[in-house]
């Protein structure tokens, strides 16, 4: 093991006690002076992180006052709010208000790719099986293999609803694809926040947005997330 | 630590008549799981809800705290998440995973309360970290750190938190918050570098 390995993963578990870990810090005086370091670091955190309690915050007042309700079936109450959910989507599309809610599927998305921009533009490639993994609960299919090389994947929340969030490696910097199962876009809108430019598209069963920097080649990635990427079913993912 | 003591000090307050079997034989009777099998009562559901708030109540806390930067919304989102996960309650089934959950649950408590009236996380103004940077009972260092965690950003400073608050495994707190494991390792990572950073060069945390 490199020592630039073991003070990665020391970065991020320091309570990591994998024996591939062990025998290195063992073997490494360079690497055990960092460890010491960093336990220290992480006994100040630990303290830092434990601020005081103010007072009137008591464990028993807590309780008392989540007694005075009586707990209830929540399922019942999903229920309803999806019954309720269901009468204002239908009242939104009655109207005619669609757009409205692709503007602001337009502005979530855009909040949801800000929130990563500073994703390293480099890293470890993510193995289709791990990528198929985090896609297959939001009903995303990955028919083949992406051949741009994948950095990461996970399930956000865009709108209230699950996403599938795909990060490749561009030409200049991060591209991200976020699949949106469910959240239905009228028409091709092009994105762009001055440092973000990218489109979003309706898709069968939802809609996709690609972006990256300015300058990047949106369309390529287009055809090829197309050609791999399938929403199978618009599941019911809301938060 | 500390805390595990005290609520297995607690437990033994409301169910005195518990035998010495060690902390985790007692949790599984608390939580209903061996008391046919052992012939004694099964603890009521108050009465394991109010250890769930003994226990986890400070982590909460500072959990929120961390997310909003402010002690008297933290106290509120403190009273609303135990509001809703007593309502919730019936439906938990997993004693083990309790403690992940209501940290989903202030989390979303949060999320809520953004939503309806700030908007979008409205990052830290100076002033915001004042009570727990002032804190008499921790030195300069320590505040330092206080105000370097206060400066990260969101999406570093929750599973940082979670990491060295709760001691969550990355497994859990991927859960909490809804991340990959890749991604909640990256961010974490990231966040570490980013103190590291912050810590050496004294300087304000830009990312």
């Amino acid at each position: 093991m490199k020592c630039s390995e073991y003070q990665e993963q020391l970065l991020v578990n320091p309570s990591n006690v994998d024996r591939g870990l062990t025998e290195h810090l063992q073997n490494c005086p360079a690497c055990a002076a960092y460890a010491q370091r960093e336990s220290q670091i992480q006994a100040q955190l630990r303290d830092a992180v434990e601020v005081p309690i103010p007072e009137g915050l008591a464990p028993a007042q807590l309780a008392a006052a989540s007694f005075r309700q009586s707990p209830v079936v929540v399922r019942k109450t999903r229920s309803f709010l999806a019954l309720a959910a269901g009468i204002l989507l239908a009242a939104f599309v009655a109207g005619g208000l669609l757009p409205q809610f692709t503007d602001s599927l337009e502005a979530a998305v855009l909040a949801e790719l800000a929130h990563d921009r500073d994703r390293p533009a480099s890293g470890p490639e993510l193995q289709t099986a791990e990528l198929r993994s985090v896609l297959e609960p939001v009903g995303v299919e990955l028919r083949t293999g992406l051949q741009r090389t994948v950095l990461f994947a996970e399930l956000c929340d865009v709108a209230k609803r699950k996403a599938a969030h795909i990060v490749m490696v561009g030409e200049i910097a991060p591209v991200s694809a976020l699949l949106m199962p469910g959240q239905p876009v009228t028409a091709r809108t092009t994105l762009d926040d001055g440092r973000i430019t990218g489109i979003l598209i309706p898709i069968p069963g939802g809609s996709l947005a690609i972006a990256g920097s300015p300058g990047e080649p949106i369309g390529q990635y287009e055809d090829e997330v197309l050609s791999t990427l399938r929403i199978r079913h618009a599941g019911a993912h809301e938060l | 630590m500390v805390e595990g003591t005290k609520s297995l000090s607690a437990y033994q307050a409301v169910v005195p008549r518990s035998s010495r079997r060690g902390l985790r034989a007692k949790a599984a009777r608390l939580w209903g799981g061996r008391a046919a099998a052992d012939g004694e009562r099964e603890v009521p559901i108050r009465q394991r809800f109010e250890l769930l708030v003994q226990t986890d109540f400070k982590n909460v806390y500072r959990f929120l705290f961390w997310l909003c930067h402010s002690e008297a919304l933290a106290k509120d989102l403190t009273q609303e998440t135990f509001l809703r996960a007593w309502k919730a309650f019936p439906d938990l089934r997993d004693p083990q995973k309790a403690k992940a959950w209501l940290m989903t649950t202030a989390r979303r408590e949060y999320f809520r309360y953004n939503e309806r009236d700030q908007g979008e996380d409205a990052g830290v103004e100076p002033d915001d970290l004042a009570g727990v940077t002032h804190d008499p009972a921790v030195d300069a260092e320590a505040h330092g750190i206080r105000r370097a965690i206060g400066e990260l950003p969101l999406a570093y400073r929750e599973p940082l938190v979670l990491q060295v608050l709760g001691g969550y495994t990355g497994a859990e707190i991927a859960e909490i918050l809804g991340l990959s494991r890749n991604n909640v390792d990256q961010r974490i990572y990231r966040a570490r570098r980013l103190l590291k950073e912050r810590l050496d060069g004294g300087g304000k945390i830009s990312v």
